[in-house]
């Protein structure tokens, strides 16, 4: 059965991989192949979730209705193919051949895999209808949204909980049974599967395209090497998803960056790296706009997974805007990303509209609010709950290495990879500090919101935590080659 | 010759850091193997036991149905929907609304934990089906026709 709800998965992902890797450029290397895939799993099971809903609101979810929408989407993005494949041209990528410490990181990796996506497997295997919040609300609306009629409004009615919650989630699972018609628990353990593992290819595939293999490897073994997220991702909770569409938006900021600059495709600042590519070929300056539009894509979807996504995704856009101010051709390119972004917002706004009306504050009155905000012992229970759980998580060796790593390396010498990655650290770091701000204002009792919460909102920033520490950080064949020199 | 150094410090670091973990998941994976049986977790078992009451709600057409828990969460409909055999129960019931009242036309009543059932039950419902294991389909003596559609 789970090869039944794969293949159903699979299906919008291989749809939306042509255009991307039309508009990416994908080539010899397979880095940018993995990027692609990587980037196609998530955008097409996003897309397949808007394109249920689309039909819901539309046609109750008739099978005429279904296909409509699915049909019209998916013209646009083999249209999207056909305009790029015409006007592209075919691309060569260096190839770097494996050194032994990129083996020796890869062994790492395989055995950093092995406790992490085996924790993952007994997770869904011995609790395989997932954590609290996925029962109370992310798999609960999905028969719903499967059943449409005039079924699918119900889970949106005066006592439902969670009716404001985006519902990329929730449609992802329910498009699946409509079209396996029945609703298997293997739906929903694939899609936590296939965004668990697109997250970790993403992460090395971003990172292999744009600073090289051995630091695309040592990011993956930082993710692998945190067995908490694996957990997370088995509780069928969507903040799994939410991680992997921030680090999505990120890294297709960071290649829309690069083409900006003309960028010679592999990225690699060392020379040894340089030496043995093959060719080396320029991106022209129109395919850093399509990368604008997956990143707005991206940062929607963000936003149609989780609340926390639309604070994401007003983050991203006022960090890069800040950024573009003085230049007009960088804030001509946020219609691109505007374009990208379209859809997935049309949809959170007619469901905050039509469906449910939003609370951010739950309630609390601004006195509520500045009493809290003035309560010394609230940031006390803050910083002994981040405190505790940076000296009680397993990964807590990895949270202290990875600055010394930093200290330790310096600074890359691309520029334009350090520019990316202030960016992306800037959103990271803001996005931290309202989390700790949510905390400090949440109208729930504050240990209880900590212990169940705090874990999990962490984890969301902690791919783009790593894709942007590494992007900064200089290589190791970029140190080896300042000390030959 | 030491910036080598410092490079492979860095590595040896990051890499060790980064499987320090494998212990303690190997730990955690013992711990979940021995805290939930092969034959499913409780989750699993309470969602089995609700299935005949889903298909036969499904075979009524009904949309909603209320809910009466064991009487000591009776107090308050927000009680009530907060706790755990609630949500399990709505989870497993799904495309079937369940409300945390009994004030609609059909309600499932839960008693499997009651000592005296009968007697926990309201009087404007009467039991419309029997389902075993203190599950119960009861209907409102005087009906609405909200909840059939």
């Amino acid at each position: 059965m789970r090869t039944a709800a794969l293949l159903t998965l699979l299906v919008p992902a291989a749809v939306t991989l042509l255009p991307l890797s039309a508009t990416l450029r994908t080539a010899q290397s397979s880095a940018p192949r993995l990027l692609c895939l990587a980037l196609a799993i998530g955008l097409g099971l996003g897309l397949g979730s808007c394109a249920h809903v689309i039909a819901l609101a539309l046609f109750d979810g008739t099978w005429a209705g279904l296909g409509a929408v699915d049909a019209a989407i998916g013209l646009v993005l083999v249209g999207v193919w056909w305009l790029a494949r015409r006007s592209g041209r075919p691309m060569t990528m260096p190839r770097h051949r494996w050194s032994a410490l990129d083996v020796g990181l890869a062994l790492a990796c395989l055995l950093a895999a092995a406790g992490f996506f085996g924790l993952f497997e007994t997770v869904v295997y011995r609790t395989p209808h997932g954590g609290i919040d996925a029962i109370a609300s992310w798999t609960w609306k999905a028969p719903f949204l499967a059943a449409g009629g005039t079924r699918w409004r119900l889970p949106f009615g005066d006592f439902s909980r969670h009716r404001d919650y985006p519902l990329l989630l929730s449609a992802g699972i329910a498009r699946a049974w409509r079209y396996m018609g029945g609703s298997d628990q293997a739906v929903p353990i694939s899609i936590a599967f296939l965004f668990l593992i697109a997250t970790a290819a993403l992460l090395f595939g971003a990172l292999h395209a744009l600073r090289g293999r051995t630091v695309g490897l040592l990011g993956a073994l930082c993710l692998l090497g945190t067995p908490g997220f694996a957990w997370h991702a088995g509780s069928l909770l969507a903040d799994g998803v939410l991680s992997y569409f921030m680090l999505a938006s990120l890294v297709l900021l960071a290649y829309w960056q690069r083409a900006q600059s003309g960028w010679r495709v592999g990225l690699v600042a060392d020379e040894t790296a340089r030496a043995s590519a093959q060719s080396v070929a320029v991106v022209p300056p129109a395919k850093g706009s399509a990368a604008l539009a997956w990143a707005g894509l991206a940062a929607g979807l963000a936003a149609w997974t989780k609340r926390e996504g639309l604070l994401f995704f007003g983050t991203l856009v006022g960090v890069y805007v800040a950024g573009s101010l003085r230049s007009r051709s960088r804030l001509r390119a946020a219609g691109w990303f505007a374009i990208g972004a379209a859809v997935p917002l049309a949809l959170l706004r007619w469901q905050h509209q039509t469906l449910a009306t939003r609370r951010f504050t739950g309630g609390r009155s601004l006195l509520e609010v500045r009493a809290a905000v003035t309560d010394p012992s609230r940031y006390a229970d803050i910083a002994s709950a981040y405190w505790g759980l940076l000296l009680g998580s397993p990964s807590r060796w990895l949270l202290l290495a990875l600055p010394a790593f930093v200290l330790l390396m310096g600074g890359t010498a691309d520029t334009d990879a350090r520019a990316a990655a202030r960016r992306a650290g800037a959103v990271v770091a803001l996005l931290a500090v309202m989390q700790a701000a949510i905390f400090l204002t949440t109208p729930a009792p504050l240990v209880w919101h900590l212990s169940t919460a705090l874990d999990r909102l962490l984890f969301q920033l902690w791919p783009s935590a790593i894709f942007a520490l590494f992007l900064w950080t200089a290589s190791p064949d970029e140190r080896w080659s300042d000390a030959d020199a | 010759m030491l910036e080598r150094v410092w490079v492979v410090v860095a590595l040896v670091a990051i890499v060790a850091a980064a499987l320090a973990a494998l212990p303690t998941t190997v730990m955690r994976i013992q711990r979940i193997v021995a805290d939930h049986p092969p034959e499913g977790d409780y989750v699993t078992r309470f969602v089995d036991r609700l299935q005949p009451v889903r298909e036969a709600l499904l075979q009524r057409q009904l949309m909603r149905v209320g809910y009466l828990p064991r009487m000591a969460v009776r107090s308050s409909p927000m009680q009530m929907r907060g706790g755990a055999h609630f949500l399990w129960t709505r989870y497993a019931l799904a495309p079937i609304l369940l409300r945390p009242t009994w004030r609609e036309s059909f309600v499932l009543a839960d008693l499997r934990f009651e000592d005296d059932p009968a007697a926990t039950m309201p009087d404007q419902l009467t039991v419309e089906k029997n389902f075993g294991d203190g599950l119960l389909l009861l209907r409102r003596r005087k009906p609405s026709a909200l909840s059939i559609e």
